[in-house]
Parts: C-alpha cells; structure tokens; sequence
C-alpha cells in the first residue's frame, strides 16, 4: 500500500515542478483544445459501467451516489 | 615629408598635441575648488550616497578638464570615482578610473581608511600592471600619460588612413578615456558616421561642440557645428502606430525592447537593416508582427519618409481554431481593426449546450441495458455562472447466473437518475453545487455537494476541494417497491471528501492529481442474494472455480443465509490524469490507487489518443485495465458448521458479489466526434459514437469465470 502511494507521491513531485515553468496566458492556446480538459470526458455509459463492474470507485472527482446495480 | 603629415588630419593633430602639452594658466586656481569638492564627499556622501557622490565627481571631473587641473588633483578625483564605482559593482569602470589617476599621477593612492578589500584589490591589479612594465619610453598603448595618448591618437589615424573605421573608433575611444580632448572626439565622430552609426557619431559630434563652446575655442566650434548640421540632415527616424486595445503589447526593434508608453515617439536610428517584432493577444488569441525594414541615409533617399511609421497589425498564426477563410481575410486585412472582424468572437455572454445519447450494454452474464439520457446545460463565460440538469433512463433486463441459482425469475426493470448542477465563479474563485437521485424498484440514492475551486499562480494551479454526502436506500426486489425495506437495515449514508490540484505543466501540457475520502455507514448488504455454504471439510475446498449452478446446488449445505456485509466502509482513492497536446492530438492518461478497509486493493490505468483528423472529425483509441484485490471476508465458498444447539453458524460477513473478489479487465475500444456545418457558426452540431468491449476474468468466483461486455453510445449535441 505504501509503494503506490509513493509512486503518486513522486508523480506529484515531479509534475508540480514541472509546473513552476511559467507559462504566460498568451502561451496557453493550446491548453483550451476541448480535449485538453482536465475533467473526465466520457459519455454515455462508460462511467456508469465502471461504478458497476469495478470494486474501486473515486479518485479524480467523486460525488455519486450508488444505483444497486450489481 | 611623410604622407600623414600630408593628410587633411595634420591640423587636428597639431592641435591635439598643443592642447595637451600647453599649461594651463588656470589649472592652480582651479585645483584647490576640485580639491574641496573631493574632501566634501568623501565626508558627505561616501559611502552612504554613492549616486549623489558620483554626480559631484564627474563634475568635478568635467571642470578639471575644460579649465585645467594639475595631475594629482586629477588624479585624486579620478581615485575618488574609482571608489564610488567599485562601490556600485561596477569593477571594470573602477580599474578604468585608478588606470587614468595613474596616468594623471604616477603616484596616485587610495586614500587610508575608506577602502573596502575590491576596492584595493582593484587598484593593486591596475598598479601592479603598471609596475610590471616599469618606467621608460614605453610605447604600449595600456601605460597612461601623454605618450599613451599619443599613440592611440596616431592609431587612429593610421586606421582611418587604411579604411578600418572600426579599429579607428576603438582607438579614438582608448584616447578619449585618457584625455577628453574636443578634437578626439570630433575625429572619433567622423569616423563613426562614415562607419554608418550616425546616431553615435551626432552624440560625439555635440559633446564636441558642447566643450568647445566652453572653451571658446573657435576651430572646434565651428568643425563640430558642421559635423552636427550634416548629422542631423541624414539621420533617419522611426515611430511607430500600435493597434488599439490590446493591453498586453509588447515590441522590440532589434531585439531591444521598446517601452509601450514610448511607442509613439520619434527615434533616431542608424541607417541598415532593423527588425520590428511584436506581439498581443487579440480576441482571446496570441497574434504577432514581424517586419524587417530597411532604412536608408536621408541624403541618399530623399524619397524615403520621415519619420518612417511602423503600422504593427497583429495577426494570429495559424492553429486549430482558425480556418483557412481567417487566415486568407487576417493576411489581407490592412488594420487591426480589419483583424479583429476576420478572428471569432469567442466573448458570448450565453452559451447553451442540449445533448442526447442512446447507449446500449449487453454482457455475456445475459445482463442488458439500453439507456436513453438527456442533458442540457447554461453558462455565461462572462457572468461566470452555470446551470445544468440531466435525466436518464436505464432498461435493465437480467437473467444472470447470480438470478438463476438463487431460483428468481429473470427481471426487466427500470432506473430513473437525474440531476441538476449550479456554479458561480466570479473571479478566482468559484463553487460548483450538484444534486442527484436514482431510483429503481429496490434502491434510491440521493446525493448532494459542493466543490470548492481557486485560481493561483496567474492560473497555473487550480485546487480543488469538495464534500458530498448520499443516502441510498436498499429495498427488497426485484418486484417490490421500497415502501417494504426493513428500516434496521438496508441504508447507507455516505459521506465523501475530495481534494485535487490542476498544473499547467507546458504551453502543451496539463496534470490533475487528486483523491477521494469516502465514509460508508450502513447495512448495503443485497436482501436478495442468497450465499451458498458448504461443508468445511469435506466441500468446501473442492469447490472448483467457476464451479456451475448445478454442482453448486448439489453439494452446498441445506442452509443459504442472506449476504451480510460490514457496516463500516472506508475508501481511499488517489490519482493523477496527464493530458499532452501533440501536433494535432490529444493523448490523455489517468492513473488510479484504491484501498479500502474492507481490504482491497485496485489499480485502475485508463488512456485515450484523441486525433483531430480534420477540423471536422476526431477519431480516438480507448484502453483501460483495472486490477483488483478480493475484500478480506470474500470467500468464493463459504462454510457452515452445525453448533452445538443445532443450528449451523455461518461467518459473520459473507457476499455473492462478484465485484468485490479478485479480478482483472481490460477494456479497448474507441470513438469519433463529427462536427457538423460551420465550425465558426452561431449554432454547432456534433455527433459522437463510442464503443469498447471489456473483458473480465474473475480469478476465484463461482459460477462465472468470465465476462465479456459490449456497450456504446450515439450522442447528439448542439451548442448555441
């Protein structure tokens, strides 16, 4: 349990250093591409399939209820 | 005679020779005004004013030079500007000054008390320099004094003679930093001008005048005022006519940036070639300007305006947002003004957005859902609010083994989930609120929360923090509704944090890294599902994996309690999502952590390649795989024992669900986004479709080893 927190911890590490970059607004064109979203872009059934069939839930953005669907 | 002599610079270097050899007649008087100067700042406002020190040395300087001082007083003066210098971290000008205060007086000190360790340490590297090539006639252009002049006079000459301009100013320069003589200087300018730097040669030009003036010395006077006159007629001038409205200009004109409040004034440049870049950002985009301009001498181009005005019209490169139509009306626009029509007015106060999607699931467990959804939503990018709402209807049919064994009737019900959200973001900080419910014959959920978010760092970092809280409801089905549920149990209040920060990695580059903390309280056990038992010692170990209904039914024990679950459950989650803009793709990468206190692990890896094929069509490959533990009270053959009053005693905790054993899946599959009509257009349609197949392997179940699902969607959605 300790090693995959570890690995987030580290991926944390060198992502938010990453980020220290200063990147000026007029560089961020790129970044309002709609799939460069950070939110989850799935639709119709995929997140709804994996509430169901996966055992794990949460992680990036939780907040929903259950369905008693298995 | 030598032909130097012959040359049109003997007059000036006669003169040279007699301005610095000829006493002054006023250099006695003058040295005891330079000398109180000196001592008054040294007493003043050294060290604790340097700049104020400064300025009262160079004029001091200044007056020793048009009026004459001796050597030493000079030199004392040219000590004292040393010191300052070295003082402001300037160390080449300090050694500058004590090599010129040796000159003026071999015997030149610092005085005792006021130096700092740079400041003899400076000195002793020029003095040790000067001992180092010991007295004489030497003629190495480094040693001061009036020999040293002379040479470098006589070097430039000799450069100006041979064509070499360059050399000629370096060498003027050298001598002017020994003896500031008018002559130097006008000989310098000359030179500077017939090199091109016009500019630099005018700035010689006036100090020369200036100084001859002060000296009422009427040659120079009048050499000079000529040198300027013929100057300024030829230096050309640059202005230049910034677009209107954009606040974040910025320009330069070789590469040296020019002050945006100094834009519309006149500059005084060198006749060549000079380039003028800029750029802003119009409309929400990045737009630059780029122009070479190639200037001439005004005498030689009387045509040629003045000043000449630099019209700097942004323009956007060309990316994915920018159709080929505005780049076609941006290249011929001739004003920003005409740039800006050509680019999108991407500032609506409204937007609306409607979508519908028709989704399907059938799985190899004969489980089948058709699922028709609608959401709509309503944001103002101006007024910073949102609102949205969403509706969908699960048809669920299933006969799977889990419904066969247990001796139920296959089922077809219905779910019915909705929600609406609301958001308000003003500024840097915003709250995003949501609710929903699902409701189906035998479970009701209702949910609420709130998300909290900030803008930080110029918006490179995004936290996010957020609450929610559900209440479900588990009833007993599949036909009875939940007015019969038994209240003691059959309920689940779930109380769930999340936290998460978004970085903007690159121009290309984003990272969200997040996690959820979930408090589950209550009893979720199924009332429906039936736990098989077995004998402990006889069964129990023999139960094959994947073991059939039948066999299962033959050899389980007379009992079959209901599943019980525990009634404590708490869930971490942390994970991380990488998206990178490739050339004209998207690769989006997520990784998930899971545990629980029920004991299981998961990891879950997800990523899709979105590719913009056309500005109309992305295509994109989707992959998934999820790992995960059994929780610790599964068991895919549970046992019952007789006790000793005769009942059998079952463990205390026992599921039939599936989703909480061991289990591995992998899913693959795709999509594509269509964009319909005119992208720039006041209405925009798109179709989506999806699709995946997900394979599961259940490593220790019974009944089912594996499961093989198919499910995709057809989404329509129109914004305006």
């Amino acid at each position: 349990m300790r090693t995959p927190l570890k690995l987030v911890g580290l991926l944390a590490a060198a992502l938010f250093l990453g980020a220290c970059t200063k990147v000026a607004p007029y560089e961020r064109g790129m970044l309002a591409h709609p799939t460069m979203t950070p939110e989850e872009i799935s639709i119709g059934l995929d997140g709804h399939v994996r509430a169901f069939s996966e055992g794990a839930a949460g992680g990036l953005g939780g907040g929903g209820g259950g369905c008693g669907c298995n | 005679m030598p032909s130097w002599l012959q040359s049109r610079f003997l007059p000036v270097l006669v003169g040279l020779l007699l301005l610095v050899v000829a006493p002054s007649a006023q250099a006695a008087g003058e040295d005891a005004a330079v000398r109180d100067v000196v001592q008054q700042v040294y007493a003043d406002d050294y060290p604790a004013n340097l700049k104020g020190a400064q300025k009262k040395l160079q004029d001091a300087l200044s007056s020793c030079m048009k009026k004459g001082c001796s050597g030493p007083v000079k030199a004392e003066v040219q000590i004292a500007l040393g010191m300052v210098a070295s003082q402001l971290g300037n160390a080449e000008d300090a050694k500058q000054y004590f090599k010129s205060a040796l000159a003026s007086d071999p015997g030149a000190k610092i005085p005792d008390g006021k130096a700092t360790p740079a400041i003899k340490t400076q000195f002793a590297e020029v003095s040790g320099k000067s001992d180092d090539k010991g007295g004489g006639a030497a003629t190495a252009p480094e040693e001061g004094g009036l020999a040293a002049t002379i040479t470098h006079i006589k070097e430039a000459l000799k450069a100006d003679q041979d064509g070499r301009l360059d050399d000629c100013i370096i060498a003027d320069k050298k001598a002017l930093a020994l003896d500031d003589s008018p002559r130097t200087r006008l000989h310098l300018a000359s030179c500077e001008a017939r090199s091109g730097k016009l500019v630099e040669g005018l700035k010689d030009a006036q100090i020369a005048l200036e100084v001859g003036i002060q000296k009422s010395d009427a040659s120079v006077m009048k050499i000079a005022r000529n040198r300027v006159q013929e100057l300024i007629k030829r230096i050309p001038h640059v202005t230049f006519e910034p677009p209107i409205g954009v606040k974040d200009l910025r320009v330069t004109f070789d590469d040296r940036s020019v002050p945006v409040e100094a834009l519309t004034k006149k500059f005084s440049v060198d006749p060549g070639k000079h380039r003028v870049k800029a750029e802003g950002t119009v409309n929400g985009f990045t737009s630059q300007f780029e122009e070479e301009l190639d200037i001439k001498d005004r005498e030689a181009a009387p045509g040629q305006a003045d000043p000449i005005i630099v019209k700097i019209t942004l323009k956007p490169p060309a990316n994915d947002f920018i159709t080929p139509g505005q780049i076609k009306c941006m290249l011929t626009a001739k004003s920003q003004e005409e740039v800006q029509k050509c680019l999108p007015q991407n500032q609506k106060n409204l937007v609306v957005r409607v979508a519908g999607d028709f989704s399907a699931y059938s799985d190899t467990n004969a489980v089948g859902v058709y699922t028709p959804a609608i959401n709509a939503s309503l944001v103002s990018p101006t007024g910073g609010w949102n609102v949205g709402g969403n509706f969908a209807l699960d048809a669920v049919s299933a006969a799977s083994p889990d419904i066969v064994s247990s001796a139920s009737p296959p089922f077809t019900e219905y779910r019915y989930a909705g929600g609406v959200t609301g958001g308000y973001k003003p500024g840097l900080v915003g709250a995003q609120g949501s609710v929903s419910s699902s409701s189906s014959p035998d479970y009701v959920s209702y949910t609420a929360g709130l998300r909290l978010l900030a803008e930080l760092n110029d918006k490179l970092i995004t936290p996010t923090l957020g609450y929610s809280y559900s209440y479900d409801r588990v009833g007993r089905g599949p036909n009875n509704w939940i007015n019969d549920f038994i209240p003691s149990k059959g309920y689940i209040h779930t109380h769930e944090f999340e936290a998460g920060v978004t970085f903007i990695i690159s121009p290309t580059a984003i990272a969200l890294i997040g996690g959820t903390f979930a408090m589950e309280r209550g009893d979720g056990s199924q009332p429906y599902r039936y736990i098989p038992t077995f004998d402990e010692l006889n069964v129990a170990p023999f139960v094959p994996v994947g073991a059939t209904v039948d066999l299962v039914n033959r050899t389980r024990l007379p009992i079959k309690p209901l599943e019980q679950l525990p009634t404590e459950r708490d869930r971490i989650a942390v994970g991380a999502r990488f998206n990178k803009r490739l050339q004209n793709a998207t690769l989006r990468m997520e990784q998930r952590f899971y545990f629980d206190t029920w004991g299981m692990k998961a990891s879950s890896t997800d990523t899709r390649y979105m590719v913009d094929l056309s500005r109309h069509l992305r295509v994109w490959p989707h992959g998934r795989l999820h790992v995960q533990s059994d929780t610790k009270f599964y068991s895919r053959a549970y046992t019952a024992a007789l006790g000793g009053d005769g009942t059998f005693v079952v463990p205390l905790y026992r599921t039939g669900d599936r989703e909480l054993s061991p289990l591995f899946t992998l899913t693959a599959g795709g999509g594509a986004r269509l964009g319909i009509g005119e992208l720039e257009g006041d209405i925009k349609f798109g179709i989506t479709f999806v699709g995946d197949v997900m394979y599961t392997r259940f490593l220790n179940a019974l009944y089912v080893t594996t499961r093989t699902a198919v499910y995709g969607s057809v989404g329509f959605d129109v914004e305006f």
